[in-house]
């Protein structure tokens, strides 16, 4: 008997545990590569009440590591994101949704697993891991931060054309393609959040055209220090138009009330991604000059 | 690398067959699933670009006296819509080998495990929800005296077709008093403790984050004659998320207590039980949200319901926060007595509430610190349930079960969407099921039921468009009838309808019709039906699931040997 006592003690003592006690703050620093960005895509919703609870941890994240990271959020579904019937105006009566957003949603399988949720640098598609609770940002945001860079990109962009510049690090064969995008920041307008309807709740890095998704080049393989330039010329009326007639006549339940962008609020981002395993390898953002 | 191993373990098995027809036995069971989804805009349901999805399993076991082997293959080709995607493609997804001599109990591989009643640790597996979270480790019993149960185990716990980053150490102690004292009593005392740690390395730039995090509980099972009473107590230490909003990280401690009363005897029992949780819910991966993670199980408070309408708004656990109460009554009215006729009559009574925790669960940060009270039923009421259900053979040919209850569903809190959505609904729901003998090996049965709906609040200040001022319509009324005629011990046929006829867009009063029918021989069963399935929660045990509204044709089958 008292043998097994004894046994059952070591045991015990072996596998403690770790009360922490406060203050909880850490000063604890780690390796950050600084030319690494990331893109941490946050498919949300304005009918979803946990999706802010998400847009604050991209915020925090931001806050920590400033600029290497890329926000974007992709409002996606009838369920989150349609715009409720014009009878129950004022509220929620803008169409976030877009032919892009929506289209990913479907390829990566995003809100049917239940929203908020995030894809970082789109890692883990090829095993099914790339789908993302909120808690599992930071950890992975830190890991992907480590990485070495193969590509740099700058980015020139007003109202009527962008150019973007990639730059080559390490030698490549061509796997890759570009992504451009805009997105709205600023946008003031109905969320639900937690408990409560929010009137003016301020809608960042939101999703709303896509220029240009193809291959970054034509030829084979990249050399280190070589530059690719495209540009693309743009029309925002016609891309705002593009979306009301998505709302009106592909969406489900969509109103048409997909306009009023203000192009003094609009970024450009633009990613390179990997076409095998849909990893994005690099990204960078600018705002618009107007 | 799967399919090798999978060839390797199948030879094995065979192999101990072939050397000897005495020298051991092997088991198994098959189960399949095969679903077709179309689109149906009217109910929501979305066509499978694979048109016809697939869930199917293999166990064998092998025992040859204290030796037992065995394991699982799965497929899912790809899983059915009501699954997680995770399940994906074909693999021995559990595979096992346990010896016993002298009392101690050996066992490497997968195997399921709970402590206690499963408040700090339980894995698992419930196909209808799409849970295994079997470990895959060493795990040791040991029975050293009459009267003592030990046991402990180390392994990582299953999630989809991997294992999920935590390593789990966990121990449990039981003794039994009167073996262990050799006392013949009429009140007997059983007591235990129990232990887990998980053990998942995080670092977090700006908070720390405990590495390894565990959790205790003790119980009693105390018994008396015709009474008996259960009660555990769990405690976790703090487990905060690895977050960077500072709001949002949690320091603060969780415990649950659980405890029952119940009384019985012939055709007579109460149950009384009462359970509160406290930011209970323990992960296998702190970082993962999902089912799929859960490493705890927080037994359900509210009776489990088998007839559709009365299980069409069911209540979902809340591991995070909860109290709640419940009280059964059984009552068998004798043969032959005024009210219980020639056949007598079974009479069940039950009532269970659940509310929320004072001002939401524990929180503890270097801003906030938030403690709720112990017991408080004052609260936001998440659901309560009163039924009486009434069982009597009416003549030698039929026998009907009537259900009457009243569920209050806060729609709103248990399916996460904000105040004023969709409201606190509250059904009164009756049920009629009748069975018919037409002649030996015939029968015919009928369910005829009806959930009558209306919001407990109203929220006309709200400002919604819809009824009571919801932002959401409400789905409404509901009648339901079901019409099953089984030859035995072949053939069985169903229709059923379940029919949306108060539903607040007109449109949306649909008709959900299912036809199934079915053939059993010895151990085969094959089952073929097709229907439109409305969306909806699905729960076991109090542990619920979204399931998609779906139209389509499904086969099932299943055999053992």
């Amino acid at each position: 008997m008292k043998k097994h006592i004894t046994l059952l003690s070591i045991f015990f003592s072996i596998i403690s545990c770790d009360v922490v006690e406060g203050p909880y703050i850490t000063d604890s620093q780690s390796y950050v590569n600084p030319e690494k960005k990331v893109l941490l895509e946050d498919f949300t919703g304005h009918l979803c009440p946990n999706c802010p609870d998400a847009a604050r941890e991209l915020e925090a994240i931001h806050d920590i590591y400033g600029d290497q990271i890329i926000g974007m959020a992709i409002h996606v579904s009838k369920s989150f994101a349609r715009p409720y019937s014009e009878s129950q105006a004022p509220s929620f009566q803008y169409d976030f949704r877009t032919n892009w957003g929506d289209n990913w949603d479907s390829f990566y399988g995003m809100s049917n697993a239940g929203l908020p949720k995030g894809m970082i640098n789109r890692i883990g598609f090829q095993n099914e891991t790339h789908r993302l609770g909120k808690d599992e940002w930071a950890a992975k945001v830190a890991n992907e931060l480590k990485k070495e860079v193969d590509f740099k990109i700058s980015i020139t962009a007003d109202t009527n054309a962008i150019t973007i510049f990639s730059s080559v690090e390490n030698s490549l064969e061509n796997n890759y393609n570009l992504v451009v995008c805009l997105t709205e920041n600023n946008v003031i307008n109905w969320q639900k959040d937690g408990q409560d309807n929010i009137e003016d709740y301020e809608h960042n890095h939101v999703l709303k055209t896509v220029i240009y998704d193809d291959e970054l080049s034509m030829q084979q393989n990249f050399e280190v220090g070589e530059i690719i330039e495209k540009t693309f010329q743009i029309n925002l009326s016609e891309l705002e138009q593009y979306n009301i007639d998505y709302s009106n006549n592909t969406a489900e339940l969509g109103n048409g009330n997909a306009g009023n962008w203000n192009a003094n609020n609009i970024s450009v981002i633009a990613y390179i991604y990997n076409t095998i395993t849909k990893e994005i390898v690099q990204v960078e953002e600018v705002e618009m000059e107007s | 690398m799967q399919k090798s191993k999978f060839l390797i373990v199948i030879i094995t098995s065979f192999s101990f067959l072939g050397f000897s027809q005495n020298s051991g036995e092997i088991h198994g069971d098959f189960n399949l699933s095969l679903q077709s989804y179309q689109e149906d805009l009217q109910i929501g349901a979305q066509e499978a670009d694979e048109i016809i999805l697939n869930n199917a399993y293999l166990n064998l076991n092998y025992t040859k006296g204290n030796f037992s082997t065995g394991l699982r293959y799965e497929s899912y080709l790809n899983a059915l819509a009501d699954y997680d995607p995770e399940f994906k493609g074909n693999g021995i997804a559990y595979r096992y080998a346990k010896y016993s001599v002298n009392g101690l109990e050996v066992t490497a591989g997968n195997y399921y495990e709970q402590l206690g009643s499963g408040l700090i640790f339980r894995s698992y597996e419930e196909k209808g929800l799409g849970i295994d979270n079997a470990m895959d480790g060493f795990r040791l019993k040991y029975n050293p005296i009459k009267g003592m149960y030990l046991k402990t185990f180390i392994g990582k716990s299953r999630t989809h077709f991997t294992y999920a980053d935590g390593i789990f150490r966990g121990a449990d102690g039981e003794i039994n008093i009167n073996e262990l004292l050799h006392y013949n009593s009429r009140t007997k005392l059983i007591f235990g403790g129990s232990f887990i740690s998980r053990y998942q390395e995080r670092s977090n730039l700006v908070f720390k984050i405990p590495q390894n995090v565990s959790a205790y509980a003790g119980r009693l099972n105390l018994n008396h004659g015709g009474w008996n009473y259960y009660g555990e107590y769990a405690y976790k230490i703090n487990d905060p998320a690895n977050i960077l909003t500072a709001s949002k990280m949690n320091y603060a401690s969780g415990n649950a207590f659980t405890q029952n009363i119940t009384f019985s005897k012939k055709g007579f029992g109460i149950i009384a039980e009462m359970h509160r949780t406290d930011n209970m819910t323990f992960k296998s991966d702190r970082d993962r949200d999902g089912r799929a993670y859960l490493i705890n199980y927080i037994p359900t408070l509210s009776k489990p319901h088998t007839y559709a309408l009365l299980a069409l708004y069911p209540c979902a656990t809340q591991a995070d926060g909860e109290f709640g109460v419940q009280f059964d009554v059984f009552y068998k009215l004798q043969k032959r007595s005024l009210l219980g006729g020639k056949y007598g009559t079974k009479i069940a009574l039950n009532y269970s509430r659940i509310n929320g925790l004072d001002g939401g669960n524990s929180f503890l940060n270097d801003n906030t610190e938030h403690t709720p009270k112990f017991i408080s039923i004052n609260e936001e009421l998440y659901f309560s349930d009163l039924n009486l259900s009434i069982n009597k053979k009416l003549t030698k040919k039929t026998k009907l079960n009537f259900v009457i209850a009243n569920q209050i569903y806060n729609k709103d809190f248990l399916e996460g969407h904000v105040p004023g959505d969709y409201g606190i609904l509250n059904s009164t729901i009756i049920i009629a099921d009748l069975s018919y003998k037409i002649k030996s090996g015939h029968s015919l049965r009928m369910e005829l039921q009806t959930l009558i709906s209306s919001q407990l609040e109203d929220y006309s200040g709200h400002g919604g468009a819809y009824e009571n001022g919801m932002e959401e319509p409400a789905e409404g009324n509901w009648a339901m009838g079901l019409l099953e005629y089984t030859i035995s011990p072949h053939w069985f046929f169903t229709i059923q309808d379940m029919y949306n006829y108060g539903n607040e867009i007109t449109e949306k009063q649909l008709h959900y019709v299912n036809f199934s029918a079915g053939f059993i021989k010895g151990a085969n069963r094959f089952e073929i039906g097709y229907g439109k399935k409305r969306e909806g929660i699905f729960c076991v045990g109090g542990v619920c699931k979204l399931v998609p509204s779906s139209n389509g044709f499904s086969i099932n089958i299943s055999s053992s040997f």
